[in-house]
């Protein structure tokens, strides 16, 4: 009952941020919320998640979670790992750009060009 | 014998102060040099400047490949005629770079590239030769060029390849990416027998095998286009 409570909380808050969210594609912020909404109503009807995972060809719903969560955490770091590296991107064209402007000449060469 | 002021050594340092100001002062009578302080801890930037080097310096480490590229746009814009990449370590050998300058000249050639396998390696540790034939037979495969040698930081350009060749990989990856570009724009470019030195120095410092991991899972992710 408690798990039940919680989970419902928590995809409430995720159906909540989807809604007021901006997102670069619109399919997206409509899947997040689509699944968010599922995982309300499967909470509470554990037998339908067991159908669904039967209609897929999964043993038990519990089983499906498994898969989808797995699939769902992949998909999100790799999604993460791209956006740090293009963050990293960011940083070096700075760095370079910075370096560049402010390099230091020895002793009697003065700052030529 | 006087200096050659068209022509830049492009040295990118990480944590190199005990050596960067001796292999400076090797290169210095020679050429222009320009030293990328790739964000290091110690006293690596005033060291260069001391020994008679430009430094750029990056606020933060961002790699070899991201420094190398910093010191060719600098050389670039200072007129550079050509470039050569050299390590901080003190493993290669000013006169050699020398040679390939004059060659690179001589034979109207867009890039020369040190090989240790064509020349000579002082104390090679095994597990290193293994891991660089490796990368040799995957550079051979993916870009077709007839190598013997992969990840030599020696290299001569000229001005005109030094302006095409954009690094993008910024850590260890821009070797092959280098080659890769070679390659592609379809560069003139011969090998050049040269000597690298595995001291002590360069060993506790250098790249670790753990490290070639990190190397392939750069060229997988790819780099910003
Ligand atoms: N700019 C920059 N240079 C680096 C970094 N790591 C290594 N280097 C430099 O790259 C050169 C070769 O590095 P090293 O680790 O010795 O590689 P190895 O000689 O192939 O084993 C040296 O001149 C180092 O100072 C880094 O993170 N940033
Ligand atoms: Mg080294």
């Amino acid at each position: 009952m408690i798990v039940s409570l919680v989970a419902t909380g928590l995809f409430l808050f995720v159906l909540f941020v989807a809604a007021v969210r901006k997102f670069t594609f619109f399919g997206l912020k409509v899947s997040v919320m689509l699944f968010a909404a599922a995982g309300i109503y499967f909470v509470w009807n554990p037998d339908q998640m067991t159908r669904l995972a039967q209609l897929v060809g999964v043993g038990r719903g519990a089983d499906l979670i498994t898969y989808a969560t797995t699939v769902i955490l992949f998909l999100t770091v790799v999604g993460a790992i791209i956006r740090e590296r293009r963050s990293g991107d960011v940083l070096t064209l700075l760095v370079r750009r910075l370096a560049i402007q402010q390099a230091r000449f020895p002793e009697g060469e003065g700052g030529r060009g | 014998m006087s200096r050659d002021n068209t022509l830049w050594f492009v040295i990118a340092a990480f944590n190199e102060g005990p050596m960067i100001s001796e292999v400076v002062r090797g290169v210095a009578p020679h050429a222009q040099v320009v030293v990328v302080d790739d964000g290091s801890a110690d006293d690596t930037g005033d060291q260069a400047l001391a020994g008679g080097a430009c430094v750029a310096t990056h606020l933060v480490n961002r790699g070899q490949g991201a420094a190398l590229q910093t010191g060719i746009d600098f050389a670039l814009a200072q007129g550079a005629g050509h470039v050569v990449t050299f390590d901080a370590d003190g493993q290669h050998d000013v006169a050699e770079a020398l040679e390939m300058v004059a060659r690179c000249r001589a034979e109207g050639l867009d890039a020369v590239l040190g090989s240790r396998f064509l020349g000579a390696t002082v104390n090679m540790p095994f597990s290193r030769r293994l891991v660089i034939k490796a990368a040799v037979v995957f550079t051979r495969l993916t870009t077709g060029l007839n190598l013997t040698d992969a990840h030599n930081g020696l290299r001569v350009l000229s001005r005109e390849a030094a302006r095409k060749i954009r690094i993008r990989q910024d850590r260890m990856a821009h070797a092959s990416e280098i080659l890769s570009q070679i390659a592609r724009l379809r560069l003139n470019w011969r090998e050049h027998p040269v000597t690298i030195t595995y001291s002590e120095y360069s060993l506790a410092k250098g790249q670790k095998i753990s490290n070639s991991v990190r190397i392939l899972e750069d060229m997988l992710f790819g780099a910003r286009s």
